[in-house]
């Protein structure tokens, strides 16, 4: 017995109420990721150099006017690659979350949807997937696949499925049982029809709580691989890939490169998480 | 029973086992013991018990919602296949239709009354555009409510409206029967009279036949023709409403009646021990 | 210096939400004498629940409560931590509507009894466990070396509430709180439980404030009844000076709209519209949105709760109405019949 049960105005959520509901960290975490999609999207227009393009007179330079934050071993202004890394860097990791929050959100329909044997069975092989750590899971696609962005990013989105399919089944399964759900069921419509037009919305916010915690997963996994040479191939810009370039010439008293790189992933994730965790916390769609 | 009128639901030799736990800790339970009723047009019969009495799972049976084991379900003179095809399935919705006893689970929260409504009536009767929002219009105001809440959220209206969107829904397939599985017992008791009464006016008005289950013996006196009272699975007594309220010949409804409060009641412990043991066995 | 186990002094209550603090209680002054049964009746939002949990102090997070609680003469809202836990280990107890809830899943029956006697009272283990057999013989459990030896997932909630009561019994507190202790039940279950809590509660004399949205289920076993609507108190007297001469048109309402088991009527009467919580009341009285005796004079300020020969009532036009509302039935009292119908008002 309480106020819940009484008509209520719409709980739908206005400007001045979501930064209350961010928070300050929450706020400079949104901040951050809007000025890194920004330099991302407009990376051609904000770079004062082209990225894969220096001499190598000019290697190993400190910032100065012409290069902001000075040239990497091969001469390229670093400034421009960072901005074109961000490209890389985002773009796998949204596909990777793309791909794992549909391939999760599918696998938790099909298992809510029939339950019994087919959600058994689903469960199973979820569990087999996740005996494999992601890495390598990775690594064996380019060894069957052979190396590059693409391959990568799917065999990392098809690791993070468990993941995601695992939590959102139990939200499923919940709006499964209402009984809303049922009344539709009477109506005699298919189960597809049930499926996507009543559980699937219900399940939205899970899906995209998931999706802003494991983009800054796959941030890291995907320059992981990039720094072992297994992802993005040189010379493009890529965050993981310069950390992994910056790492000779950091013997050689010139941390910048791998610095400014790792810097730019540290903080992109960190927002992510942050981000993720306001949405609704570890309960909802994260791996580990 | 009522033999004069057309039986519009008649259900003989009902059977229905649930197997929980694995192992040594697998158990059986009868929710349906080989259950026989006939539901005369126009009536309304009440399926009073307690919990695990399968009152539920007899209405989730009948509405195609549960498969049952054995026993064979007629309804509005169609024989009800077990294993339904959606063809089938959307032609029994167009004869029955079920209203829940959760009033918010009952309805998804992310769809306007409007939506809700609007599905049905697109699926049996394909009808939409203006003629839909005419027949939603018209819906709700039969269940007491205005054009403006066809827009509302299920979360922005109080409990008894949402009651009432749910019965609007149910009615828009225009099914003879329909089943309410302890429809009003989730309201306050303010809002449950308001209920009960939309509920006998739309009965009257549009001829339907009524399945009311619930465990609430003053709601039987108030909606119902007949009644039948279940105990683990299985019809204990049968009878109308006032023969079965006033004299009742099964012992466990004496009991029922007894345990009731009402003016002047005192709570007491079972005369029959025997049953009441029972009960509580019944829930664990 | 009161005589009284209980003593609550205007308690108000507001809850911080989205939309500003929200008034759940609106000044809500009761007294329980010792060994008195006293009955907390409404619906939804009426702040039942809310005021039963404001003498335990265990109202939600956040919430802003003014006025006094007195126990024995002490305000409970003013104790310490140390002073709290002592409270309500030795003069309270509270019985909610999920025993399962208040019992450890992992632990059996005897560890929950045996332990709680060993802390609260420090008996040695052989005294505690013939005393908690002794509890449960007593609340009518016939097989107690089974429910000894059982987990609560393999009681039934009958048998379950009826550990809890025994549980309660065992440090015969002055107070005990009932929150829909039967709710959840089955009403033959429920006639048994309330049956061995009544019994319990006179074998020990306790004083009970009973939390119920049942008006006959509060009748049957309490002294007194208070009825509140919106976080006030509306009405104040005996089961059966509410039954037979209800002074506010609410209180007879409630009683009208529930169908009767002996009797069918056509139509029941019904209040139009929904319960509103004490947040939505805008000044007047509470109930005048809803009321068919309402006069120009109802919505203007506040309505005070009147205390007369061991009533009360919260009603202005209580004295023109008492024939009419102890009537035999209320027929349309508005002069327009109220219909099924009804629209409900929108929030």
């Amino acid at each position: 017995m309480s106020a819940e049960t009484l008509a209520r105005p719409a709980a739908r959520r206005r400007g001045g109420d979501l930064a209350v509901w961010l928070g300050p960290l929450g706020i400079a975490a949104a901040v951050i990721i809007a000025l890194i999609t920004l330099a991302a999207l407009f990376a051609p227009l904000i770079a004062t150099h082209d990225p894969d393009i220096g001499s190598v007179v000019q290697r190993y330079q400190g910032p100065s006017a012409e290069h902001l934050l000075g040239t990497d071993q091969s001469g390229r202004d670093l400034f421009s690659r960072l901005l074109y890394g961000a490209r890389t860097s985002l773009f796998g990791a949204a596909v990777v979350v793309l791909l794992a929050g549909g391939g999760g959100a599918v696998l938790a329909l099909v298992a809510a949807w029939f339950g019994r044997n087919v959600d058994a069975f689903l469960g199973r092989v979820l569990d087999l997937l996740f005996a494999f750590p992601n890495l390598l899971l990775a690594i064996l696609a380019v060894a069957v696949f052979g190396t590059g962005l693409a391959q990568v990013t799917i065999a990392l989105a098809i690791s993070y499925v468990p993941y995601t399919a695992r939590v959102l089944r139990s939200v499923a399964l919940r709006e499964r049982r209402l009984a809303y759900v049922q009344a539709a069921e009477l109506q005699g419509l298919s189960g597809l029809v049930v499926s996507l037009r009543h559980i699937l919305p219900n399940i939205v916010p899970q899906i995209l709580t998931g999706a802003a915690i494991n983009f800054g997963y796959a941030m890291i996994d995907l320059a992981a691989l990039s720094f072992l040479g297994l992802g993005v191939q040189p010379p493009t810009a890529d965050w993981g890939l310069m950390v992994s370039q910056g790492k000779d010439s950091l013997l050689q008293g010139y941390p910048q490169q791998s610095m400014l790189a790792g810097t730019c992933i540290v903080v992109a994730v960190a927002a992510f998480s942050v981000i993720g965790e306001r949405l609704g916390g570890r309960k909802a769609g994260g791996r580990a | 029973m009522s033999t004069t009128a057309e039986n519009v639901i008649e259900i003989s030799g009902l059977c229905k086992q649930f197997t929980t736990g694995r192992g040594r800790k697998r158990r059986t339970v009868r929710a349906l013991d080989d259950v026989s009723l006939t539901v005369a047009d126009g009536s309304c019969l009440a399926v009073v018990g307690e919990s695990g009495s399968g009152k539920s799972t007899l209405a989730r049976v009948l509405v195609g919602l549960e498969r049952a084991d054995a026993g064979e379900v007629v309804l509005a003179g169609r024989p009800v296949a077990q294993r339904p095809r959606r063809a089938e399935r959307r032609a029994r919705a167009r004869d029955v239709q079920m209203v829940f006893q959760d009033p918010s689970g009952s309805l998804n929260r992310r769809r306007t009354v409007e939506a809700a409504i609007g599905e049905v009536l697109a699926a049996h009767h394909r009808v939409t555009g203006s003629d839909a929002r005419r027949r939603i219009d018209d819906l709700l105001d039969q269940v007491g409510l205005r054009p403006a809440h066809a827009r509302a959220l299920p979360g922005e209206l109080s409990g008894g409206q949402q009651q009432r969107v749910a019965i609007a829904r149910a009615l828009a397939a225009e099914p003879r029967v329909l089943v309410l599985d302890e429809a009003v017992a989730a309201l306050d008791v303010s809002v449950q009279a308001q209920v009960l009464n939309l509920l006998a006016e739309i009965r009257r008005a549009r001829r339907l036949t009524y399945l009311f289950i619930t465990h609430d013996l003053s709601v039987v006196r108030q909606v119902s023709d007949e009644v039948v009272v279940m105990r683990r699975g299985q019809v204990v007594e049968r009878g109308s409403t006032d023969q079965v309220l006033d004299h009742p010949r099964h012992p466990y409804t004496v009991l029922l009646r007894d345990s009731a409060p009402r003016p002047g009641w005192r709570p007491r412990l079972s005369i029959n021990s025997d049953i009441s043991s029972d009960t509580a066995e019944a829930e664990a | 210096m009161s005589a009284n186990v209980l003593e609550l002094d205007d308690v108000r209550l507001a809850l911080p939400s989205r939309h500003g603090d929200r008034t759940l209680l609106r000044g809500v002054s009761l007294s329980l004498a010792p060994g008195e049964a006293l009955g907390l009746v409404g619906e939804s939002g009426s702040g039942k629940s809310m005021t039963l949990r404001t003498v335990l102090r265990t109202e939600p997070p956040g919430a802003r409560v003014t006025g006094r609680v007195l126990l024995d003469g002490e305000d409970v809202r003013l104790l310490g931590a140390a002073a709290l836990r002592r409270v309500r280990a030795e003069r309270l107890t509270m019985i909610s509507q999920n025993p399962r809830a208040a019992l450890n899943p992992v632990l059996r029956i005897s560890r929950y009894l045996v332990e709680g006697l060993c802390d609260a009272r420090g008996e040695s283990r052989d005294e505690a466990t013939r005393r908690a057999r002794d509890l449960l013989a007593r609340v009518g459990i016939a097989d107690v070396d089974r429910c000894m030896d059982a987990y609560p997932h393999q009681l039934s909630g009958g048998m379950l509430q009826r550990v809890v009561i025994a549980a309660a019994m065992a440090s015969s507190p002055r107070l005990l709180l009932a929150d829909e202790p039967t709710t959840a039940l089955d009403v033959t279950t429920q006639s048994e439980v309330m049956a061995i809590l009544d019994e319990q509660r006179r074998e020990h004399g306790m004083a009970m404030l009973f939390v119920t949205h049942d008006l006959e289920l509060a009748s049957a076993v309490c002294d007194r009844i208070a009825v509140l609507y919106a976080g006030e108190i509306v009405e104040i007297g005996t089961p059966a000076q509410l039954h037979s001469a209800p002074r506010h048109p609410y209180t007879r309402l409630l009683l009208d709209s529930r169908p009767s088991l002996t009797a069918k009527t056509a139509a029941l009467p019904v209040i139009p519209g929904r319960p509103i919580a004490a947040y939505e009341v805008e000044g007047g009285c509470a109930f005048s949105g809803r009321c068919p005796w309402v006069a120009p004079r109802c919505s203007e300020g506040e309505v005070a709760l009147v205390h007369d020969a061991g009533r009360a009532t919260r009603c202005l036009r209580a004295d023109e109405l008492t024939a009419e509302l102890a009537g035999p039935a209320v027929s349309e009292p508005a002069g327009e019949p109220v219909q099924a119908g009804e629209t409900e008002e929108t929030a």
